[in-house]
């Protein structure tokens, strides 16, 4: 917010500009020096910003900070409901709001990724990932040592590969 | 529905085996949480999202050989006494029981694995059995949740593992627990250290009837508490060791109890006979720690081994839904179930016979 030049009160030379944060609400104010001590605002003591504003300015409505609350995209569920019920929405929770959920887990359990059984489709997947980057990298060595009858080769098993990898994953 | 559903509940029988009916351990139970992908978990969605679940699951449900001829029930079909019984054999949760329209769960044709749905997450994959079965439990789940996942896409993240409505079952989603009689180990006073030890080892310890409860007739279940950043293999191997530890501990307990003063705990034994071969009126909770004291006679030879699965079997009869069971009557007072809760009892234990303190 740009500091006005005005007194807020009077409308002379502004001398006096004050802002003062109570619970996420910003308050500023911009004071001449009489209209300042008149309000005994320069001195700091127990003073209250927006109280003054209220008092003195009772028709303006002081907007409140806004505080950004995540949300998942997918299911709406939002990081208040996952405070309040303990559980989440949906999957796509775990990576939409992943920086609230990553300090629960910590508190669970020291260790943080999943060793063990995993489903097969995934393991077929990458499998057949691993496979087409092994190729590839066979692909530009061959194109290197100028083996283009190897390299059409390599391609031909990649691109078999590739088909079978969109046949299981058609997403 | 009745007509699938009601042998289950007659087949109390079924569930505490003779022949399979050891000391100290009771039961093993492992359960799997999953979610399926770009869908709201049960919490945040509404009913029509929840059916939509509901009928993914069914159909997934019926590809799978062990659940081909299970229909998915679904849990507001259940009336009150029927829930009640199921929760008592720790088949389904209290919050399955209070759920949404929309959950659900089926049984598969053994009667070993549940799942429910649309519970905390949409599907709780769970098998349990009785003594100690550890790696059993996980080969068979591990097959039930590689065919599930065959015919459902799971929420996964490389990360972080399989994802779940509750971040404290993120990554393996997995609970194991195992249920232990631990009379030893609560007479000798040492059962609040070793829950101490349990927890700093990263295990929970949780009464009867898990998070909550107390800890009715010394039965504690103890589970794995971290589902994140160790493999199955990894907990599963550290729960059992840590188990075997307290199993030893509780031997010793109660081998040092029966040297040291035998009249203290066969007094006890002494006065929890009389009293179920005499008392008119008992609670259940009363109850389950006679008969807890009797397995515990069992265990110390004083009663032939035989006898101990039927103690097994009475431990679950004499809880309130299976009392209203065998009375088939509803609007029962509590008066009435206390009656007939002590009748049931003293002519099981005028067939057992009388304490033999000569066998041990």
């Amino acid at each position: 917010m740009v500091e006005s030049l005005t007194c807020s009160i009077c409308g002379k030379l502004a001398t006096v500009h004050l802002t003062q944060i109570v619970d996420n609400q910003m308050h500023k104010l911009d004071l001449c020096d009489t209209c300042a001590q008149k309000q005994g605002l320069l001195n700091s003591n127990g003073f209250s910003l927006s109280q003054f504003v209220s008092k003195a300015f009772p028709n303006q409505k002081t907007q409140p900070a806004k505080v950004k609350v995540s949300i998942c995209p997918v299911c709406t569920f939002t990081a208040t409901n996952l405070k309040k019920e303990g559980k989440l929405g949906c999957d796509a929770c775990y990576t939409e709001l992943k920086s609230e959920i990553q300090p629960i887990l910590t508190k669970l359990c020291s260790k943080r990724t999943h060793v063990g059984k995993q489903p097969k489709r995934l393991i077929e997947t990458k499998t057949l990932q691993d496979s087409i980057e092994t190729l590839e990298a066979q692909i530009k060595s061959a194109i290197e040592q100028e083996d283009y009858e190897a390299a059409g080769t390599l391609y031909a098993q990649k691109q078999l590969l590739m088909q079978s990898a969109s046949k299981s994953n058609p997403s | 529905m009745n007509a699938y559903l009601q042998p289950i509940l007659d087949a109390a029988a079924d569930t505490s085996d003779c022949k399979i009916s050891k000391p100290i351990v009771l039961s093993t139970r492992i359960r799997l949480a999953r979610n399926l992908a770009q869908h709201r978990f049960p919490n945040w969605a509404d009913e029509a999202q929840r059916q939509t679940v509901f009928k993914l699951c069914q159909k997934a449900f019926q590809k799978l050989p062990q659940f081909k001829k299970s229909p998915l029930l679904t849990i507001d079909t259940l009336n009150e006494n029927q829930k009640q019984i199921l929760f008592e054999r720790h088949l389904v949760s209290k919050e399955l029981c209070d759920a949404k329209p929309g959950s659900g769960f089926i049984i598969d044709k053994k009667q070993s694995c549940f799942i429910m749905v649309n519970e905390e997450d949409h599907l709780r994959i769970q098998i349990m059995q009785n003594g100690f079965r550890l790696d059993r439990i996980w080969s068979q789940i591990n097959t039930i949740d590689d065919q599930l996942e065959a015919e459902l896409e799971y929420a996964f993240s490389s990360e972080i593992g399989y994802l779940t409505a509750c971040p404290t079952n993120v990554g393996t989603g997995m609970r194991a627990s195992v249920m232990l009689h631990l009379p030893g180990l609560v007479l000798s006073e040492y059962m609040e250290a070793t829950v101490r030890a349990a927890n700093q080892l990263g295990l929970a310890v949780r009464g009867l009837f898990g998070e909550g409860s107390e800890a009715t007739g010394t039965m504690f279940q103890i589970s794995n508490q971290q589902t994140l950043g160790d493999s199955e293999s990894t907990i599963l191997k550290r729960l059992e060791e840590i188990l075997n530890t307290i199993i030893e501990h509780e031997k010793h307990a109660r081998q040092k109890l029966l040297q040291e003063r035998p009249d203290k705990i066969l007094d006890k034994i002494a006065r929890a006979y009389g009293i179920l071969q005499n008392m008119r009126c008992l609670t259940s909770a009363e109850a389950i720690d006679l008969l807890s004291l009797m397995r515990l006679a069992t265990d110390i030879g004083i009663f032939d081994d035989s006898i101990r699965g039927l103690i097994d079997r009475l431990i679950l009869h004499v809880q309130p839904g299976h009392i209203q069971l065998f009375l088939t009557s509803e609007n029962l007072t509590k008066s009435q179930c206390d009656t007939f809760r002590a009748k049931m009892l003293r002519e099981a234990f005028l067939k057992i016979g009388p304490l033999d303190f000569e066998r041990m």
